[in-house]
């Protein structure tokens, strides 16, 4: 904007008097946001130099080496064939990671973008969008995966798209409701009186509201991606074997677990659990963070 | 009560729709869409004969319109189609499964609603302090495991080292006669057949599936109920009965639970859907003889017609369950039935 | 510190109470060492602004505090009986450990039977999801062990008592509007006979003839049960109406104590220029002084006096602790402060003789905004949702208005909720599209259809917005807020002239020095300094009409003149055209030269101000004038208990304020009636409306009303 440059109003830029900057502030002093912080640049670390880390091929097949319990050499023991359960775990991280957030952002556009567009087009496109969104949410989003692979064939492509289009309804949901809100906001009529057109209260009184909460469901929808990829892959419709996904190494160790070769089931699932813990815990973080500066 | 029954009828009315884009859907997604069944079925030794004979059998040669019309037809006949694996009906499939997976289903209800009620109005009540802050924890796990996963831990657990729950081998021990088949659910059937020993044996083998099922669903209730009685509390009403002194127990179970209860229905309905998918998963790995382990065999045998009836199903089943959270609703709440 | 020996003569005694908050880790000092006593049947005012600790004093007393607050010193007898101190605290806890158990036992017969609350109705103070018999009945139920049926009766005899038919004890809060929602609340405040009832704001966000309503009704419960009532309010004349005595609170202090309900003697400087600072209808005051500055926040703890900064009498001693303490002038007036009380002669009054000489601006007669038979209908949704009601909702907000407004005329649109006075200011405003009728804006007639002409009649016309706090974008700047217009218009382009015109219209809108606030965010500033802000937004334009929309009724009482003398002064020095919309009549008396008085949306009457004021002849005007001064007891007995009435908006008769009007014929359900001039420029839409404005006579409403001459009169 021009006017961080007029001189005689002084250009100091008000960054730091900005809610933006309030709310980081407040993140950021959340330990909540801080473990969540550190959790997940945890596993983007990982999934960056995890495959660099790994001591054995995550493929490789040591007949011999077949289920051995967790040791210095193995430290997360070995499946059936003998393959490291480590090196595959730090393998799948990464490709656990690229799904979660290639669908989840993929979705995030799309219904996002979806949402805005009804909320603020209202009428006939409100109606079509958000009755397709009624129906789409009238699948339970695990059987409507199921449903979608086995009808395109189990795929990492197909696991991005099932997972996407569970998730466009939620962002379609809250960006709509958002638009919604704001739209009567009383700045907007302000902006409406003093002249401003459609695509300028768009896109500077309209978006960045929708901005947080959409980013709250974000966080959350990566949590719920890495569990529903998983669950897929258990159910033989997500990621094919061998590629290694943690879903898929849990159920490899499924048909072990009674028999006590618990490590293969164990080991994957805890890194799961963390990971979901980070993003559910992100998703929390921002959320407080911006229920205090919205709330003055 | 007039203005609900209005609202009733408006609601009705707007699941037609819904349901038919479910049809739809599940028209698309069995017909239209590039993994062809007829393919399927003749197998990886591809031949272009039996594969146009496959085709034609299936119907599937004709143009998309009559093959919708002929798919809503078959389903105003409540036919769904045949199962490529044997050769029976999709109908008697589901019909045979679905009283297990309701039971199952059921027993977890009954497990969530109470602890997640409890867990929630406790949380509230004592927020910020330890009471508050464990729950707070259990919740973060529970909605942050995988079903299958918890449920696999709990068996290494419960079953393999502590030798306290039965071996996950459905619903019942298989040195163990079936009881007399009434309703299809085994433990409501060894009950009125008076056959007590497999009534203890159906019981214990409900326990670890039921609650493996329940656990995400009591924590995001559970979390839902403790903001929204947080936010009730510091409602203006809530300062009048405060001070008009009222028996606490009225204050917290009749003035602020109601209104709490509002966003907790609402979030109950989608967790419905949650639940569904839970039940395929926590079948599969209990082989508790459902809908969902019926999926999951169907879909590993390639059973094309079997997993679509049980979507179509799972999906109508969601719907009815959302129609009845916005009648528990509109029954709470006045304002929104008009 | 004062102490007073007996007070066990008070049903209420409140000595040295201090209550502190903790918020986010930070302090606030609510209330500090607040003294007064309420006796038996007497009724005690207390006036402040938002902030001042007005409302944790009732939730101290109610012992309904939330968790985060301590007692750190002082206490509350009531009846002899401590109910808040340190130990006891004034919170209201959920919990349940055994000293909880033990206060709660404690306050068991003080709870509701020795002191009730009544919230602001408005609020949301009764649950939604219950029926009012229900909530009601509960107090019966759990605090008197009545049964059901007992309590039900119990319930409808109340109702009755606040002048409620028996349907509604079956109605959920939603149903019924919001002055029956306040007598709901007062219903259940005198449920068990309580010796005392709290009322805080028990008027706010009514309609002006509703709160007068209110008041008589509290009145008369005081009466017949013997009532002690402790009112709260920031509104000055409400609280003198209600009440015996009065008390001023600032900054968490009690700083003045007045032993009459007029704050005529006030002597602290606050309450002195507080009183000053408010346009009166029963005062002729040429203008109006704020209070500069803003209350001070309470995170703070303030040495000496707390309104020191914004004090036009202060001195070095203002500063030393000793004087915050009370001191007595005249027998039972207290007040904290050294200097004013001890002044010879306060200053004085700027009072003229005619207020409506002095002000008075040339206005040639050159129409500048024209409106012919405007209407706005809105429709309310018809969905599937309305299966089952055959015939579509409409509303009509605005019903064929015509005004005629010359360039540099400053008229008022005065209304209560509902009139459509905001539907009008919108369209006028270029917001919202007419139904029907024309609007014509200089010589040309508005072609909404026509974005480019919107666009340029945009520039020209500007809106100001009732709440500051919501027609301000929380993520911008001043600096974006006021760039705004000037971007969207493409008139930002050369740099020069986009500082100058951004210069100029803060320091038009007062907001000095410059420096200060443009780089502020929103939460930042005050609601009279956002106010600012949003006048200056429309005034970097340079438009020629400015609309106001209630611009003061969302900011504190001391602030409000400043924003009204702003107006004016635009108006007086710009020659812009305002339209100003207020329920207010006392402060557009103020600021206009003519007022339109707004029903149901259409015009009832117009004309210059001091004819509206003096000699206003439709009896919705006089209902209101009369509200607005507050003349004792004279609203129900000369225009009789109907004009209280709420009605339906549908099948209103032809006369649309017939059914509320104590004057009304027959021929007013019949035929619709025609707008006579009863002076010059002075018209009113009421069928008897001569008659009317011949028995007001020469000495206007407030002197010469009488009731039955004018019944008669027009009965003839």
């Amino acid at each position: 904007m021009i006017g961080e440059n007029i001189n005689i109003l002084g250009n100091r830029r008000q960054w730091r008097e900005s809610p933006t900057y309030e709310t980081i502030r407040l993140f950021l002093r959340n330990p909540t946001g801080l473990v969540a912080l550190a959790i997940i640049t945890f596993f983007i670390a990982l999934a960056a130099v995890g495959p660099n880390l790994a001591p054995y091929n995550p493929d490789t097949q040591y007949l011999n080496n077949a289920l051995l319990p967790p040791s210095a050499a193995h430290l997360f023991g070995t499946d059936i064939v003998g393959r490291d359960i480590f090196s595959r775990v730090l393998y799948a991280i990464r490709l656990d990671l690229e799904l979660a957030f290639l669908s989840v952002s993929l979705s995030y556009v799309i219904g996002v973008g979806l949402g805005i567009m009804a909320g603020y087009l209202g009428k006939i496109t409100d109606n079509v969008v958000m009755r397709s969104m009624d129906i789409l949410f009238s699948f339970p989003s695990i059987l409507f995966a199921i449903a979608l692979s086995v009808a395109i064939g189990p795929s990492f492509w197909t696991l991005i798209i099932a997972i996407t289009v569970v998730t466009i309804p939620t962002f379609a949901r809250v960006a709509r409701s958002t638009v919604l809100s704001t739209k009567n906001e009383l700045y907007v009529t302000a902006a409406i009186s003093i002249g401003a057109k459609k695509g300028h209260i768009m896109l500077k009184h309209i978006l960045p509201v929708s901005v947080t909460p959409t980013i709250v469901l974000y966080a959350l929808n990566l949590g719920a991606a890495v569990i529903v990829a998983a669950s897929l892959s258990f159910l033989g419709v997500g990621i094919r074997p061998p590629t290694p996904e943690l879903g898929a190494i849990i159920t490899d160790g499924f048909q072990y677990i009674v028999s006590g070769q618990w490590w293969i089931t164990v080991f994957p699932g805890l890194f799961i659990v963390l990971l979901v813990i980070g993003f559910n815990m992100m998703g929390d973080a921002v959320r407080e963070a911006t229920d205090v500066t919205l709330r003055r | 009560m007039n203005s609900f029954y209005k609202f009733l009828i408006f609601r009705i009315l707007s699941l037609i729709p819904t349901i038919f884009g479910v049809i739809v859907i599940t028209f698309i997604l069995s017909h239209v869409v590039p993994g062809n069944p007829a393919r399927i079925l003749v197998g990886p030794e591809f031949n272009q004969q039996e594969y146009l004979v496959i085709e034609r059998e299936l119907g599937l040669n004709k143009p998309l319109w009559d093959q919708f019309l002929i798919y809503l037809y078959s389903l105003a006949h409540f036919n769904l189609g045949y199962s490529f694996v044997e050769g029976n009906s999709v109908n008697t499939l589901i019909g045979e499964h679905f009283p297990a997976s309701f039971e199952l289903a059921i027993a977890s209800l009954v497990i969530s609603i109470p602890i997640a009620l409890v867990t929630g109005i406790y949380s509230s009540l004592r927020a910020n302090k330890a009471g508050d802050h464990g729950v707070r924890v259990f919740s973060l796990l529970a909605i942050s495991m995988p079903v299958f996963w918890i449920e696999m831990i709990m068996i290494i657990v419960f079953y393999v080292n502590l030798g306290w729950a039965p071996a996950p081998d459905g619903q019942l021990s298989v040195y163990l006669a079936q009881p007399n088949t009434y309703t299809g659910m085994t433990i409501l059937d060894s009950l009125l057949s008076l056959n007590i020993p497999d009534f203890i044996n159906s019981l214990w083998h409900i326990i670890l599936p039921a609650l493996g099922l329940s656990l995400a669903g009591i924590a995001i209730i559970s979390r839902v109920l403790r903001s929204s009685m947080l936010d009730v509390l510091n409602k203006d009403y809530m300062r009048t009965v405060f001070a008009i002194g009222l028996p606490k127990k009225i204050i917290v179970n009749k003035y602020a639970l109601r209104n709490a209860l509002l966003p907790a229905i609402t979030v109950g309905a989608i967790q419905a859907g949650a639940l569904m998918g839970g039940v395929v998963l926590t079948e599969s790995v209990f082989s508790w003889q459902g809908m969902g382990l019926l999926a999951y065999q169907a879909i590993l045998q390639l059973d094309y017609p079997t997993v679509m009836g049980v979507v179509l199903i799972s999906a109508l089943l969601f719907t009815l369950v959302n129609f009845a959270a916005d009648l528990l609703y509109a029954y709470v709440d006045p304002r929104v039935r008009l | 510190m004062e102490i007073d020996p007996n007070f066990e003569d008070y049903v209420l005694y409140v000595e040295d109470l201090s209550v502190e908050y903790t918020i986010s880790g930070k302090r606030v000092y609510a209330l500090s060492n607040v003294t007064f006593g309420v006796r038996e049947n007497e009724s005690i005012g207390i006036v402040g602004e938002s902030g001042c600790g007005k409302s944790t004093l009732a939730m101290a007393i109610s012992h309904i505090l939330p968790q985060n607050s301590v007692v750190t010193s002082g206490r509350v007898i009531f009846k002899g009986q401590t109910i808040v101190d340190k130990d006891r605290g004034a919170s209201y806890s959920l919990r349940y450990n055994g000293k909880e158990r033990k206060i709660e036992e404690e306050l068991k017969v003080v709870r509701w039977k020795g002191i009730s609350i009544v919230f602001q109705g408005a609020l949301d103070s009764l649950n939604p999801l219950f029926t009012v018999g229900q909530q009601i009945s509960d107090i019966f139920i759990f605090k008197e062990g009545k049964t059901k049926e007992e309590a039900k009766e119990r319930v409808l005899e109340l109702l009755n008592a606040v002048g409620l038919d028996n349907w509604v004890l079956d109605a959920f809060p939603h149903q019924l509007s919001g002055g029956m929602k306040q007598r709901v609340i007062i219903a259940m405040a005198i449920a068990l006979k309580p010796s005392l009832v709290i009322a805080d704001e028990p008027t706010t966000s009514l309609d002006v003839i509703t709160q007068y309503r209110i008041i008589e009704e509290l009145k008369k419960l005081k009466d017949s049960y013997r009532l002690s009532i402790l009112s709260i309010s920031h509104d000055v004349s409400m609280v003198s109406h209600l009440s015996d005595k009065l008390m001023v609170m600032y900054a968490g202090r009690v700083i003045e104590k007045i032993p009459s309900n007029t704050f005529d003697i006030a002597q602290h400087p606050y309450t002195y220029m507080l009183i000053e600072s408010i346009p009166k209808l029963s005062e002729d005051v040429s203008e109006v002084l704020p209070i500069r500055g803003a209350p001070p926040i309470l995170t703070k703890k303030i040495e000496g006096c707390p309104f020191y900064d914004r004090c036009d009498f202060h001195d070095d001693i203002c500063l030393e602790e000793s004087s915050i303490e009370m001191r007595s002038i005249s027998g039972t007036h207290q007040v904290a402060c050294t200097i004013l009380p001890f002044r010879t002669g306060k200053p004085a009054k700027q009072v003229s003789a005619d207020p409506f000489s002095e002000e008075l601006i040339i206005v040639r007669n050159k129409p500048l905004v024209v409106t012919k038979e405007i209407t706005k209908v809105f429709q309310k949704k018809t969905g599937i949702r309305e299966i089952g009601k055959k015939k579509e909702e409409v509303v009509v907000a605005v019903d064929k208005v015509n005004l005629i407004v010359n360039q540099g005329e400053s008229v008022a649109l005065v209304g209560e909720t509902g009139s459509g006075k905001t539907t009008l200011s919108r369209m006028l405003g270029l917001i919202e599209t007419p139904t029907d009728g024309v609007l014509e804006i200089a010589g040309r007639e508005v072609d909404f259809g026509n974005r480019k002409q919107i666009a340029e009649l945009r520039k020209m016309v500007q809106t100001i917005f009732q709440d500051p706090f919501q027609s301000i974008n929380p993520r911008f700047s001043v600096r974006n807020i006021l760039l705004e217009p000037l971007e969207v218009n493409k008139l930002s382009e050369d740099r020069n002239a986009t500082e100058a015109r951004i210069k100029r219209a803060m320091e038009e809108a007062e907001l000095t020095p410059i420096e200060d606030y443009i780089s502020k965010f929103p939460h930042q500033l005050s609601g009279g300094q956002r106010q600012r802000v949003s006048i200056a937004r429309s005034l970097v334009l340079n438009p020629r009409i400015l609309v106001a929309d209630e611009p003061i009724s969302m900011l504190d009482v001391s602030l409000r003149a400043g924003v009204l003398n702003l107006l004016k002064n635009l108006r007086k020095h710009n020659g812009v055209t305002l339209f100003y919309i207020t329920h207010d009549i006392a402060s557009a008396r103020y600021i206009s030269d003519r007022i339109y008085v707004l029903y149901k949306g259409e015009i009832v009457e117009s004309g210059a101000t001091s004819d509206i004021i003096r000699y206003g002849s439709h009896p919705y005007t006089i209902a209101l004038v009369i509200s607005s001064m507050g003349i004792e007891g004279k609203l129900s007995d000369t225009l009789g208990e109907k004009i209280f009435e709420q009605t339906e908006d549908i099948n209103l008769p032809k006369c649309k304020f017939a059914p509320r009007c104590p004057f009304a014929q027959k021929v007013c359900f019949e035929e619709s009636p025609p707008y006579v001039d009863v002076s010059v420029g002075h018209s009113v839409k009421c069928h008897f409306g001569a008659q009317i404005y011949g028995q007001i006579g020469e000495n206007g409403i407030q002197k010469s009303l009488n009731l039955s001459t004018l019944r008669n009169e027009v009965h003839h």
